[in-house]
Formats: C-alpha cells, structure tokens, sequence
C-alpha cells in the first residue's frame, strides 16, 4: 500500500494509513470548505497532534503549533466531556473582532479545525461544515478499511518485524504472555493439579497474574493483591477460594478506576507540556541567532535525565530549522521507563515534569545575559504551570514533584504581565 | 495572569453566591461555577452532586488555559468566550477578570443566545465582587514578600544536582 501520511492515536499507534490520492481528497474537502464559507483556514488533524492536510491560507499561522495546542486542548474537552456524560463537545471560540475558532472530532482520532473571522457567519459554517464531516468520515473510513487489509497482508517478515517494534515499545519483555492467550490444553492440567481453585478461577488468576508481570508500574501499585493471587496458585487452600475471587474482582474494578484517573492526569499533563513546548518556542524564536537557539534547544532536549530522556524522545529537528516536538513519543518513553524501573505512572508523569523543569533551566541558562527574555520564559512557564497546578494537586499528583516547581511560580516573583 | 492571591470573606462569598444564584435562574442554566485560572473554585450554583466539583474545576479551568494558548497562536489579544456544544448539554465559557471565568452548563433546549445575554449582564457584577477579594490589603501586602526569579533558578538548578532516588 502506497501510504505517505498517518493518523496516529493519543498514544502515537498507527491507526489509519493515508494514500496519497485520500490526502488530496482531505485537502479538496478542506480547501471547499474554506472557499464556501469564507473561513480563513481549515486543518484537519490527528489525535497525537500533527497536521494531516489543511487548505486555506496557512502561511500567516504556525499550523504545528495549532495542531499541538489543539490536540491537548479536545483532549481535557473529552474529558470534560465524559465527566457530564456527553458522548463529544465541538468547541468554538469566538472573538467577534478578531479570530474564531472551530474544532470537533471527526473520528476518534482526527480532528477538524476551522479558523474563521469576521467575514463568516457561524450560521452558515454550521450548516457546510456538517457536509464537509461526512465527506472526511467517508474517506478515513474507506481509508481504514485499507490499512486493515495492508495490515493483513503484510508478508510474515514485516509482520514479525512490526511486532518486535511493538514490544520494544512496550519494553517489558514479559509482554508477549500477556498478549498470547493462555493455552488451554497445557494450562488446564496445571490449573487443577495443586492450586486448589476451581479451574476458570485459576485460569483467571494466573491470566492476571501474567498482565501484572508485564506491567511493572501497575504491580507496584497493587503490590499485596498481586502477592496474594500468586500465593494463592501454589498454596492449595480451598478454603481460600472466595477470598481469591474477591480480590479478583476487587483488583479488577480497582485497576479500571486507577486507570481512567491515570487517563485524566495523562490528558492534562499532555495539554500542559504542549503549552510548555508553544512557550519555549516563543520565546527561543526571539533569541539572537539561529544558531544559539540550536545550541540551547539541544542543551535543553539532550542534557537532562541520562538514561531515558523523555523530552529528548519527542524533539526533532526539521529541514526548515524548526524545532519540533511530538507528545506520543514522550508517552511510549513514559511507559518504556516505568517498566524498566518498576515505576509507576505517577511516578513517571513527576519525572516528566521534573525533566521540563530542567530543559527551562537549561534554556534560561542560555538566556541568562538577556533579563528580559528570561523573565518571559520563566513567565510563560510559570503562567503555563500555575494554571495547571491546582488541577495537577486535585488529581493527585506526587507531590515532590509539584514542590520542584514552587519556587517558580510563588506570586511575589513573578515579573508583572 | 493569577498573581494576585483571592482571599474569600463570608460576606464576599455570600455576594458571589447570590449573583449566581440570580444568573442561574435567569438563564435557564443547569450549573454555574466561577473559578479562578488555577482551577480553585469561589462559588458555584446546582453542581450535580455525580460531579467532583474540584476535579470539574480544575478540567474547566485547564481547558481554558489550553483553548487561550492556542488562541494566542491564532493572534487574538483579548480572549474571552469559549463555548463548548454537546448533543444534550453545553458548555459557555465567559473570562470575568484576568484571574477568573464563569462557566455555565445548560440543556440543549435552553438557547445560547439567552445564556450569553445573561452571562454579560451578570459579569460586570461579578467582577466587581472578584475586583474586591483580590484588592484586600492583606492580599496586597504578601504579594510584595518573596525574593527575585534569579534566586529561584539558583534553587532548582541546586536541587536537580542532588537527583532523589527512585527517579
């Protein structure tokens, strides 16, 4: 399959795979869409925060930027939403003067973007912009019933090349029991001789038992439930048999609550570091030359944690000189440390944000000649944090990490706006 | 930008109680809450009690942050309404200070346009009352204490030397 553009999920997986005879049909419905609404510029973009296609008048925006803040900004909007039992939210802004915007998803994990002034009428884009949704739904869905079928017919070689892929991204070598499911033949008799339990409960067990093996960071979390459920297949106590399937069940209800919890803290902090990155280019941009903002943008991606540099993995260097920045990378890494150290993911959002701290002190190193520029880096990253804080506090973040920050954002230090 | 702290009095909260009492009756909301941009709530009218108001809070108050950073992008200067459509129920953002926004939550029968007319008559209200909390002496007075960010990057930079264990 001829594929030269992706739709990735939150997460970075390849979801849909774009020929380039559907990305010119995306742009064609982009481009109509602007020109019978008078809209300025229509992007459509995926869930992980890279542009697709857009038509309209680009050149004057920082369409990567847009689609970075974008995506961070639906994502605590699907957040919102789930919380008031509202399937999706399409958002708009408006500023009767100057701009308005307008973003829905069309997908999952594709989202339309519309920017629009003064010369449109909201009524009216309403209406076209329905058209235009239905048109986009048809192509990615045609588009993912492709890559389903290129995804099947990939030849052994590639396949087992994309699933070695796969697990080096998951990092815990154990991850393949996990995924294989169990053998009934060679576990039935294992199951009966000795444990005690009934046969599906040992099976069930054992099946939890191999999922936590696998995640390390979720181990943790559940240190005594997973010691429990692993004693209890060699014990042979049948008398222990309905404890076994509580805590079998209570782990399981547990672990989905900790886990939509982990989603809205991964959601907020993932729409913090895209603001963080919006105030680091910002501000890099304004600083002498081109070079000096190469040197410290490096010493800032590259000079903080050693081992596994989450800011590192997401930053990249364009043709053009820009610096750009992807979150599923920092996410996949995330995950890559919190099962190489047994860490949880708390642990790992904190070491996030400790390493963004770092990458702005190395940056404000580079700066540190220029008062004024520092101060607006600090600023904007303070402005950025505080705004965050609260949230961060409510949701539990470790609290260590959040004290790395205080200093900066305490409000007699910071300059006046 | 919050630099300013907000320090509630009972009779500032009773003032802020009552004007969203009014807004919400007069809109035809479901729920209001008027929270600073950290995300801590002053006062709120009607939250379902399914919702953690704190958590709701801190979503609206990010979601804010986020939807004003990319309106930046886009060139607006003066950023202030958001709205947010869902299939039953919307969402209307509106900035009342720098430091504070209203949110209201209403059905889809209610019209928008009778939420925003209320929303700008009860803003000018509300943001006197807010203009009240953070101008409080005691509120100027701790502005002025803490040292200058150049000590504070001397701190952080001190403190990632000494890594703490277990990352």
């Amino acid at each position: 399959m001829d594929a030269t553009i992706d739709i990735r999920t939150v997460d970075g997986n390849v979801n849909i795979l774009l020929e380039d005879a559907q990305v010119g049909s995306i742009r064609e419905v982009l481009v109509e869409l602007c020109l019978s609404t008078m809209a300025e510029f229509s992007m459509l973009i995926d869930a992980a925060g890279r542009v697709v296609a857009s038509g309209g008048e680009t050149a004057a925006f920082d369409t990567e930027a847009i689609a970075a803040l974008a995506a961070g900004d639906l994502a605590t909007t699907r957040q919102l939403a789930r919380m008031l039992g509202e399937p999706e939210f399409a958002l708009l802004f408006q500023h009767e003067k100057q701009k308005n915007l307008f973003m829905t998803a069309v997908d999952n994990d594709a989202i339309l973007i519309v920017v629009f002034d003064v010369e449109t009428t909201f009524g009216a884009l309403r209406l076209r912009i329905r058209r235009s949704i239905s048109q986009l739904q048809q192509i990615l869905h045609q588009a993912r019933k492709n890559t389903v079928v290129a995804f099947a017919s990939t030849s052994d070689a590639t396949r087992r090349s994309l699933e070695e892929k796969e697990e080096e991204h998951e990092g815990a070598p154990s991850t393949a029991a996990v995924v294989q499911p169990a053998e009934p033949g060679a576990a039935q008799p294992a199951a009966t001789g000795g444990t005690g339990l009934p046969e599906q409960l040992a099976n069930d067990v054992r099946k939890a038992v191999a999922w936590f093996d696998g995640f390390k960071g979720w181990e943790v979390m559940f240190k005594d439930e997973v010691a429990f459920m692993r004693n209890s297949l060699t014990r042979n106590r049948p008398e222990e048999i309905e404890n076994v399937r509580m805590t079998l069940v209570r782990t399981r209800a547990r672990l989905t609550e900790q886990k939509r919890l982990l989603e809205a803290k991964f959601r907020m902090v993932q729409s913090l570091y895209q603001q963080f990155l919006s105030v680091l280019h910002g501000v890099m941009l304004k600083a002498w030359t081109a070079e000096v903002v190469d040197r410290a943008m490096k010493a800032a991606f590259t000079g903080v944690g050693a081992e596994f540099n989450m800011i590192s993995s997401g930053a990249q260097k364009k043709a053009d000189g820009a610096w750009t920045l992807e979150f599923a990378s920092i996410g996949k890494q995330m995950v890559l440390m919190c099962h190489a150290r047994g860490m949880n993911y708390q642990d790992g959002v904190g070491e996030l944000l400790r390493q963004m701290n770092a990458s702005l002190m190395a940056l404000s190193a580079f700066l540190a000649e220029n008062a004024r520029l520092r101060d607006e880096l600090i600023q904007g990253w303070a402005r950025v944090f505080h705004h965050y804080a609260e949230g961060l506090k409510t949701l539990d973040l470790e609290s260590e990490a959040l004290e790395l920050f205080r200093p900066l954002v305490r409000p007699g230090q910071m300059p006046k706006a | 930008m919050p630099t300013n702290f907000l320090e509630l009095k009972t009779a500032d909260v009773e003032l802020l109680d009552s004007e969203l009492r009014t807004l919400c009756a007069r809109a035809g909301a479901e729920a209001v809450v008027l929270l600073d941009l950290s995300g801590a709530v002053l006062s709120f009218h009607r939250i379902p009690e399914s919702i953690d108001v704190l958590m709701y809070a801190a979503l609206l108050a990010s979601n804010f942050a986020a939807t004003e950073e990319l309106s930046k992008k886009l060139g607006v200067t003066d950023f202030r309404v958001i709205y947010h459509e869902g299939k039953k129920q919307n969402l209307y953002f509106d900035k009342v200070s720098d430091e504070t926004v209203l949110v209201v939550l209403f059905k889809d029968s209610n019209a928008l346009g009778r939420v925003r007319l209320f929303c700008e008559k009860s803003i000018p209200e509300l943001a006197r009352a807010v203009e009240g909390i953070t101008k409080s002496p005691e509120a100027a007075g701790a502005m002025t204490q803490g040292r200058d960010a150049a000590d504070s990057i001397r701190q952080i930079v001190e403190s990632l030397k000494t890594p703490k264990s277990g990352g």
